[in-house]
C-alpha cells in the first residue's frame, strides 16, 4: 500500500490513444494491477491438511485441521511446497529472490479469518523486482515491446469463505475454513500500464505463466487468481478496485473509473480524488467501499512463531535447473524456422486454456514438435513444415474432440511416427487432403468403437486400397470433360455461367470445383478441375 | 538475552528442523534445588513469584502518575480486536493499558545499540541467525510431507462444526452484527 501511494503521487504517463478504449490523451491512466494467485501445493502453507483442487464441490469445512480454524495451542509449520512454487515464479519472472524473507501478522477481524490475523510477508518479502515483457508480436498491444515491472512477490496465507444469507428471522453468514491456510502468492507491479490492451495481455501472460509452471489453476472463475486494480488519473490519488471476478469485470471496471474519474475532474469537481480510496465493482459501476479516513489500520508485527527464511545460494541455481523453455520463448521457436507457425497455432501449442479435456498444450507441443522430426526426416529438407501444422493442429485435434478420444490414448495407434507416415502420404500426394481426411477420421472412429482397446496401429496402404482412397494422378481427359458437363448441367444457370465467364462473380468458379472435389472424394485434384471448367466454360481471366 | 532461551524444533525431517514452528522455551535461569518430598512442596514452590516487573522497572509505577489513554482510544483498540463495547469495563482497561503502555515505554527507554537490534522486521523473541535452508533440504523437506491425524489434517477426520456453539449444514455461523454494524 505504502509502495503504491509513493508509485502513484504527482505521476505523468503519456497515454497511447486507443481507438477501442474511451481513453484521453489529455487525460492519462495510470495503472498497476495486485494479483492473488492460489498455489497448487498437495497440502496448505503452514498445516499439512489438502490443499483441495476441486474446491467448487467439496463438503464445507471438510479439509480443516486444527491450525487452519486456528483452535487456541496450534502454532505454523512452513510447507516446503509453496517456497518451491514462488520460487519458481520468481526466477521465471526474473524477481531478485531475498536470501532472507520473513513471515509477518497482518491483523484484521472477519468471520472468514479465525486467527484475526493473516500470516503474510510485510518487512520483508520473497522476492522484488522483475517484469514481464509485452510485446505487439506475441500479446498484440499497440507499442512493439514493453515491460512491466514487479514490485514485490509475496507468500501469504488464504482466508476461509463467507457465504451470505437470508433467512426468514436473521442474517447470518455462513463460515467454510477449507480455503482457509491455503497458500497464496500476491504479485504486485509496478503502475505501468497505460492502456486496456495491456492489462488484458498482462493477465493472459501471467495466467498461463502460472499454469506452465504447474504452481496453480490460474483460473479467475474459480477465484484461484483474483485481480485488484489500482488506477489514477494525471496528478490525482489513486483508486484501489477490488470484487473483480474475471477479465471482463477488470477491464469495464478500469473503463467505467477511468470515466468516471475524468468526468469528476472535467466537471471541476476533484476534492474527492485527492486522497486514495478503496472502490468494489457491482457489475456495472464502481462504489466507495473505504477512505483515507476509514483505512483499516493491521498493526503488521513480525510472526513471533515461524523462523526466517533463509535460503542458501544453491537453492536458486537448484530451482533454476527446474524451470522449463518459457512461454515466450517456445512460442517465438515455434513461429521461425523450420516450424514457421502462425501466432494462433503457436498459442494453441504454448498456452494452456484449462478448457479442453482431450489434450494439454504440452503433450500437445511434444506429439507436434515429435511428428515433424520424423516427417523431416522421411521428406526434403524444404519438404511442406505446413502439412504438420495443418494435419496435427486442425484436422487431428478436431477429430479427437468430435470423437472425444484423448490424445494420449490418440497417441498409442498413431505415435509421432506413424502419424509422419501418413503425413507423406499427402506429401507425395499418394492420397488427396480429402481422402486423408476420411482416411484418418475413419482409423480414429474404429478406435473409438474398440473403446479405444484395439492398439494395432493402422496399416494405410491396406486401407487405401480397401477404400479406393488413392488419388487419380492421371485424368482421362475426356472423362473429366463429361464429369464437369454433368456438374454445370446440373448447378448452373444462364446468368450464372454469365456471371462467371465475364468475371463479375469469379467465387462461382470455387464452387463447382467444390462440387467436383465432393462428387469425385477429392481423389481428382482441385488444379484439374479448376483446367477444365475454364476450358468448357471459356473462361478468359 | 538468548543465552537464557532455547529453541525446541516441533518437526524433524530426517535430523533437519524444518524452520517451521519453534517454540521458546524458558529455562527461567532456574537452579537446582532440594528435592521435593510431598505434593504440598511442589505447590508451595510453583505458590511464590520468582520475579517482578518491579525488578525490571527499578522504579515504581505509581497510578496516580500514569497517563491514560483516552476513552476514544480504548473503544477504537476494543473494536479493532473485535471485543464487545457494551458492558466492557472502559476504566478499568485505561489503567491496564497505560500500566503496560508505561512498561513499553519503559523497554523502550532503555538504549539499543547497533542498528541491527533497531529494525522494526527483528521486533520479536526468536532467532535472528537461522540456519539455511538447502536445495536438497528444500526437496528433502517436500518430499516428507506427511498428514497427522492428531492435527485434524486427514480430510473428514474430525468435524470442525462440532466445537461450534452454533452451525448449520458443517458451516460455521456468524451473525451478521458480528460482521457489521460494530460502532
Amino acid at each position: 500500500m505504502l509502495r503504491f501511494a509513493r508509485c502513484y503521487s504527482l505521476a505523468r504517463t503519456k497515454v497511447t490513444r486507443n481507438k477501442s478504449t474511451p481513453f484521453r490523451p489529455e487525460y492519462a491512466l495510470k495503472c498497476g494491477l495486485e494479483i492473488h494467485t492460489q498455489l497448487s501445493t498437495r497440502n496448505k502453507l503452514f498445516s499439512q491438511s489438502t490443499n483441495s483442487t476441486t474446491s467448487l464441490v467439496d463438503a464445507p469445512n471438510q479439509h480443516t485441521s486444527f491450525y487452519d480454524i486456528a483452535l487456541p495451542g496450534t502454532q505454523p509449520v512452513l510447507n516446503m511446497e509453496a517456497i518451491l512454487f514462488a520460487m519458481k515464479l520468481s526466477l521465471a519472472l526474473e524477481s531478485q529472490v531475498n536470501s532472507v524473507s520473513q513471515f509477518d501478522r497482518k491483523h484484521y477481524f472477519y468471520g472468514d479469518q479465525p486467527q484475526g490475523y493473516q500470516v503474510t510477508q510485510h518487512y520483508r518479502p520473497f522476492a522484488q523486482g522483475g517484469k514481464i515483457n509485452l510485446s505487439k508480436e506475441l500479446d498484440g498491444i499497440d507499442e512493439l515491446s514493453k515491460d512491466i515491472g514487479i514490485l514485490q512477490l509475496q507468500i501469504e496465507q488464504d482466508t476461509g469463505k463467507s457465504h451470505y444469507t437470508d433467512t426468514e428471522k436473521d442474517v447470518i453468514t455462513l463460515v467454510d475454513l477449507n480455503r482457509s491456510n491455503v497458500p497464496l502468492i500476491e504479485l504486485v507491479t509496478k503502475p505501468d500500464f497505460s492502456d486496456i490492451k495491456q492489462v488484458k495481455a498482462f493477465i493472459k501472460k501471467y495466467q498461463n505463466l502460472v499454469r506452465h509452471l504447474h504452481i496453480s489453476s490460474g483460473d479467475l472463475e474459480t477465484g484461484a487468481m483474483r485481480v485488484d486494480v489500482n488506477l489514477s488519473i494525471n496528478e490525482f490519488a489513486r483508486v484501489e478496485l477490488k470484487n473483480l471476478p474475471n477479465t471482463s469485470s477488470i477491464i469495464d471496471a478500469i473503463k467505467y473509473e477511468y470515466q468516471r474519474q475524468v468526468e469528476l475532474i472535467t466537471g471541476g469537481e476533484t476534492s474527492s480524488l485527492m486522497e486514495p480510496e478503496t472502490r468494489g465493482w457491482t457489475g456495472s459501476s464502481t462504489v466507495k467501499l473505504r477512505s483515507k479516513e476509514t483505512t483499516i489500520d493491521y498493526r503488521y508485527m513480525p510472526d513471533p512463531e515461524l523462523p526466517y527464511i533463509n535460503l542458501a545460494p544453491d537453492v536458486i541455481s537448484g530451482v533454476k535447473r527446474l524451470i522449463p523453455q518459457l512461454p515466450d520463448d517456445i512460442m517465438r521457436m515455434l513461429m521461425n524456422k523450420p516450424y514457421h507457425l502462425s501466432l494462433k497455432d503457436a498459442k494453441i501449442l504454448t498456452y494452456n486454456s484449462n478448457q479442453n479435456d482431450m489434450y494439454n498444450h504440452e503433450a500437445l507441443r511434444t506429439y507436434y514438435l515429435d511428428t515433424f522430426c520424423e516427417f523431416s526426416r522421411l521428406v526434403d529438407k524444404d519438404g511442406s513444415a505446413k502439412l504438420p501444422t495443418s494435419w496435427i493442429i486442425h484436422e487431428f485435434l478436431g477429430d479427437l474432440n468430435k470423437l472425444q478420444i484423448p490424445l494420449t490414448n490418440a497417441q498409442e495407434i498413431l505415435p509421432p511416427a506413424v502419424f509422419a507416415q501418413f503425413l507423406r502420404l499427402l506429401h507425395v500426394e499418394t492420397i488427396s487432403p480429402t481422402s486423408g481426411k476420411l482416411l484418418l477420421f475413419h482409423i480414429l472412429e474404429n478406435f473409438k468403437k474398440s473403446n479405444c482397446q484395439d492398439l494395432s496401429v493402422p496399416n494405410f496402404s491396406k486401407l487405401i486400397k480397401k477404400f479406393g482412397l488413392h488419388a487419380i494422378n492421371k485424368v482421362n481427359s475426356q472423362e473429366l470433360t463429361e464429369f464437369c458437363n454433368d456438374i454445370i448441367a446440373q448447378h448452373t444457370d444462364d446468368t450464372f455461367k454469365q456471371n462467371l465467364v465475364s468475371g463479375k462473380k469469379k467465387t462461382s468458379l470455387k464452387f463447382l470445383i467444390g462440387q467436383g472435389m465432393r462428387q469425385s472424394q477429392g481423389r481428382i485434384k482441385a488444379s484439374e478441375f479448376e483446367k477444365k471448367f475454364k476450358e468448357i466454360l471459356n473462361i478468359q481471366w | 538475552m538468548y543465552g537464557r532461551w532455547r529453541l525446541c524444533g516441533i518437526y524433524k525431517v530426517g535430523g533437519y528442523i524444518l524452520p517451521g514452528s519453534q517454540r521458546l522455551a524458558s529455562t527461567g535461569g532456574a537452579k537446582i534445588g532440594k528435592k521435593f518430598e510431598n505434593m504440598d512442596q511442589i505447590k508451595n514452590y510453583l505458590s511464590q513469584p520468582v520475579w517482578s516487573v518491579r525488578e525490571y522497572l527499578r522504579v515504581g509505577v505509581k497510578e496516580e502518575k500514569l497517563e491514560l489513554p483516552s476513552v476514544k482510544a480504548v473503544k477504537k483498540l476494543l473494536r479493532l480486536s473485535g471485543l464487545p463495547l457494551e458492558g466492557a469495563d472502559i476504566e478499568g482497561i485505561q489503567m491496564r493499558l497505560a500500566k503496560q503502555l508505561s512498561f513499553i515505554n519503559k523497554l523502550h527507554s532503555i538504549p539499543v545499540e547497533g542498528e541491527e537490534h533497531k529494525k522494526e522486521y527483528n521486533a520479536r523473541l526468536m532467532q535472528r541467525k537461522t540456519r539455511q535452508l538447502s536445495y536438497a533440504g528444500l526437496l528433502e523437506g517436500i518430499r516428507h510431507q506427511t498428514q497427522d491425524v492428531e492435527l485434524g489434517e486427514l480430510s473428514g477426520s474430525w468435524k470442525p462444526t462440532g466445537l461450534a456453539a452454533e452451525s448449520k449444514n458443517v458451516y460455521f455461523v456468524i451473525k451478521e452484527g458480528l460482521l457489521k454494524n460494530r460502532k
